[in-house]
């Protein structure tokens, strides 16, 4: 049995979950976009031969990555092609249950871990001459794994890659743009040694995969492109239930932001959009949901929602384990981030046939060309333009439905678990 | 003639930011203008690029904590934060510090503390010398500079409390000061300015300060991109750097701002200004609109601190907090309209100049300081005669 121990390297995978790989895909092979045909049963079978499989994530958070780690192993896990993998997280989370029921997972962060991090910080920091701490990590040879790392983060890939045997293929799935990547590998050399010690890069949209070859000078033949995903909503629930659970007016129109409090994901532009958009006598409802309420970004949002006059217009709801219902309960989802490579809120919502408009820092601009709606998006900080987009969508129910209608056609199409995952999986295999 | 009188001046840092160049002003006056025998004695926590200028006019200025790198009972405190241990163990390791750098420091008649950053600094003054508080925060910059739990206790133990303006001083009541403590002192125009642009050019629009959620810098993207649409080749400005961190843009995103670096004369930057605007969510009393009245330059502001009050009457235009269609007729209607913008640009400079002299100001701050010294209580001047005075 495996112990949870990082220390120790999961079982290897027996050739006895071969025989699922048809049955998984009925035909065994598989057209990626751009009609290249691939031997996809092959490549899991060499993928399995390599050696086991370890996954390493930053946290279990219901963030972005890790709730596309979450699908991809219960995917795997539901066709049995994920044998003994394992997962290190570098913490928990709200989704570590999920994870433990998926697969063995471990988690490095210890109280002692934390204590002995402080006392480094502190050390480091009387002591300047040491220089910056490097990004990468070293671990004891008797802690370095083999066979397929696969970082689920570029947050991840530090920890992951000082865990790698040097036989091993460390495999990079990124979730990050400049701004964050930039925060996690602050320095050039940092990247290089990303780029030099990475064997295969799985990035998140085209966006990203434009940072690690244009920026990054990591080679083409390194970076494939796997669109971000989500699964598929098990039930439906209409707009008038999810209104009617949450206690909320049927009549008035609501606008929905969803995401971690702050400026990444542009809370402030959410809230001036709140304070623009004008309808009727009291203008529609705007709701973001997620954030601490103990945090700064938090007291900021509290603060707008005051001095703007937005308490009977504005509510917001700290992170919670499941916005679904909220979703259902929207007439319209904006996207305001500043930076986001891919949102996955607005995938939850294309799935839902809710429209979508908002700026194109994010990936909302790849997804809007995707899907066809690209006269709804607008440069990064265009509240004003913004604002009558969503004037005019609210002011439709047609221009609403059709709307959502292509997102939903696109995204239920191309962007749910059961036709990215088998990308995904394909690709770590083509890697090995 | 007076005895010397001896000020210990706390600081939080020496930036070039609003709160550390008001207090270069004060102190310059008071050394070279005043004709009053007085000493100040500088404890700054993070020096900063003011320094060598607040230097100038201070009889000792200590740093105490040292730049780029942390002390190593700063070390200390950060390694007990994040071993879980309580905040009094924190503040203890880091006030014994403080206390050891400033023992030689001759004991204080009054203690200035120049912003609410600063209180913490008080664990370093072994004196019971009296305090003054100058508060230039308004409730989100108070609450981060001192737990709201300790607010009232702050403001209860100083002898007077400073305020930059009405909703400063409204806040410091609430917040727990009394009332016969408090007093308006209104901010302090640029004793060198220049009082007269080069070359206004009729389409450029400016605001000044550290670009993020406090100063506006989102609403006056917003507000570029929408001149962009109405107003064709109009360039905004902003002087005092790009955002950064987490308020960056992503990479290649358009952006219709001029991002200027801050510099120690944001005028240099801005001679050709035609409007300049203050979307603040949170402003006491920006000099940089004191400045932009000494150049008669209009101001067009969210409402916010003491903007209103000087900027009523038609001496600019005000508009309501996030309301980002008015900001944008108000700019808007100055470009349009430059005979009446200039008409606006004139009256703040009136207002500027009968209000926010040094001269004016100055003497009300080293009497304050005073009187609190000699245990007089505060004199009771309404805050609207303080200011039309």
């Amino acid at each position: 049995m495996h112990s949870g121990s990082y220390l120790e390297h999961p079982r290897r995978t027996e050739p006895t979950e071969s025989r699922h790989v048809e049955e998984l895909y009925g035909v065994g092979r598989i057209v990626l976009r751009g009609g290249t045909d691939h031997g996809f049963a092959r490549v899991i079978l060499g993928a399995m031969a390599a050696g086991p499989l370890t996954f390493v994530g930053h946290d279990a958070s219901r963030t972005g990555a890790p709730m596309v780690l979450r699908s991809l192993l219960s995917w795997a896990r539901a066709r049995r092609v994920l044998g003994d993998a394992s997962l290190v997280l570098l913490r928990g989370g709200p989704l570590l249950e999920d994870f433990r029921s998926l697969l063995p997972t471990t988690v490095l962060d210890t109280r002692v871990r934390r204590i002995a991090t402080g006392i480094a910080a502190g050390l480091r920091a009387v002591a300047p001459m040491a220089g910056e701490r490097p990004a990468f990590r070293r671990f004891p040879p008797a802690a370095r794994l083999h066979g397929t790392v696969v970082a689920n983060t570029l947050a991840a890939l530090p920890v992951a890659a000082g865990l790698c045997h040097r036989s091993a293929t460390l495999i990079c799935h990124v979730h990050e743009l400049d701004g964050v990547a930039a925060r996690i590998l602050p320095r050039p050399e940092d990247r290089r040694e990303a780029v030099g010690r990475v064997d295969h890069f799985v990035a998140c949209s085209a966006g990203v995969r434009s940072m690690l070859v244009d920026r990054w000078a990591a080679p083409d033949s390194k970076v494939s492109v796997v669109h971000e995903f989500v699964d598929r909503p098990s039930q439906r629930v209409s707009r008038e239930d999810a209104r009617r659970r949450l206690g909320s007016d049927q009549r008035t129109h609501v606008v929905l932001g969803v995401g971690a409090a702050g400026p990444r994901k542009g809370t402030d532009h959410f809230l001036s959009l709140a304070a623009t958009i004008e309808e009727g006598r009291t203008g529609p409802r705007a709701t973001w949901v997620g954030g601490d309420p103990g945090s700064a970004a938090w007291q900021e949002m509290r603060h707008d929602v005051e001095k703007c006059g937005l308490n009977e217009r504005v509510t917001l709801v700290p992170t919670i384990d499941d916005p679904g219902i909220h979703l259902a309960a929207a007439d319209l989802l904006v996207t305001t981030s500043r930076e986001d490579p891919y949102p996955l809120a607005v995938l939850e919502a294309a799935v839902r046939g809710i429209p979508v408009a908002g700026f194109g820092g994010s990936g909302w601009a790849e997804m809007a060309t995707e899907a066809g709606c690209d006269d709804l998006v607008h440069p990064v900080g265009d509240v004003l333009g913004l604002a009558r987009s969503v004037e005019e969508l609210l002011g439709s129910s047609e221009r609403r439905a059709g709307v959502g209608d292509r997102l939903a056609a696109w995204a239920l199409a191309e962007r749910t678990t059961e036709t990215a995952a088998p990308l995904f999986w394909e690709t770590i295999g083509m890697a090995v | 003639m007076n005895s010397a009188l001896r000020v210990r001046v706390l600081l939080h840092e020496a930036g070039r930011t609003g709160v550390p160049v008001l207090l270069e002003r004060l102190l310059e006056w008071a050394r070279s203008g005043s004709g009053e025998p007085v000493e100040f004695d500088l404890v700054v926590r993070h020096g900063g690029a003011l320094l060598p200028r607040l230097e100038r006019w201070t009889s000792t200025t200590t740093v105490v904590e040292p730049g780029g790198r942390r002390s190593l009972s700063d070390a200390a405190a950060v390694g007990a934060a994040l071993a879980g241990l309580p905040a009094s163990t924190t503040d203890a390791i880091r006030s014994s510090r403080w206390r050891r750098l400033t023992r030689h420091l001759p004991r204080p008649d009054v203690v200035l503390v120049h912003g609410a950053g600063a209180w913490p600094l008080v664990r370093s003054v072994r004196s019971a010398a009296p305090i003054v508080l100058h508060l230039q925060e308004l409730g989100v910059a108070l609450d981060r500079s001192v737990p709201r739990p300790d607010q009232e206790l702050m403001l209860r133990r100083c002898a007077r409390v400073l305020t930059v303006g009405a909703e400063v001083s409204e806040l410091a009541r609430r917040r727990g000061a009394p009332a016969d403590r408090i007093e308006l002192l209104p901010g302090v125009a640029d004793p060198h300015a220049r009082t007269t642009l080069s070359e206004v050019a009729p389409n450029v629009v400016a605001a000044v300060g550290t670009p993020g959620w406090r100063k506006g810098a989102d609403r006056f993207t917003a507000l570029a991109h929408e001149l962009g649409r109405t107003h064709p080749g109009t360039t905004c400005r902003w002087v005092g750097g790009a955002p950064g961190g987490t308020s960056s843009l992503a990479v290649g995103a358009e952006d219709p701002v001029e991002w200027a670096e801050a510099t120690e004369d944001p005028w240099r930057h801005l001679a050709d200004v035609a409007v300049l605007v203050v979307p603040s969510r949170e402003d006491p009393l920006p000099l940089v609109a004191l400045e932009a009245g000494q150049r008669g330059v209009p101001v067009v502001a969210t409402e916010s601190g003491g903007l209103n009050e000087l900027l009523a009457d038609g001496r600019g235009v005000v508009v309501p907090q996030g309301d980002l269609r008015a900001l944008h007729r108000a700019v808007a209607r100055m470009l349009d309209e430059p005979d009446g913008a200039r008409r606006h640009g004139s009256a703040l400079r009136a207002r500027v100049e009968a209000c926010h002299r040094v001269e004016r100001v100055g003497p009300r701050w080293l009497r304050a300081l005073r009187d609190a010294a000699a245990g007089t209580p505060p004199s009771a001047i309404e805050d609207g005669e303080r200011l039309d005075a």
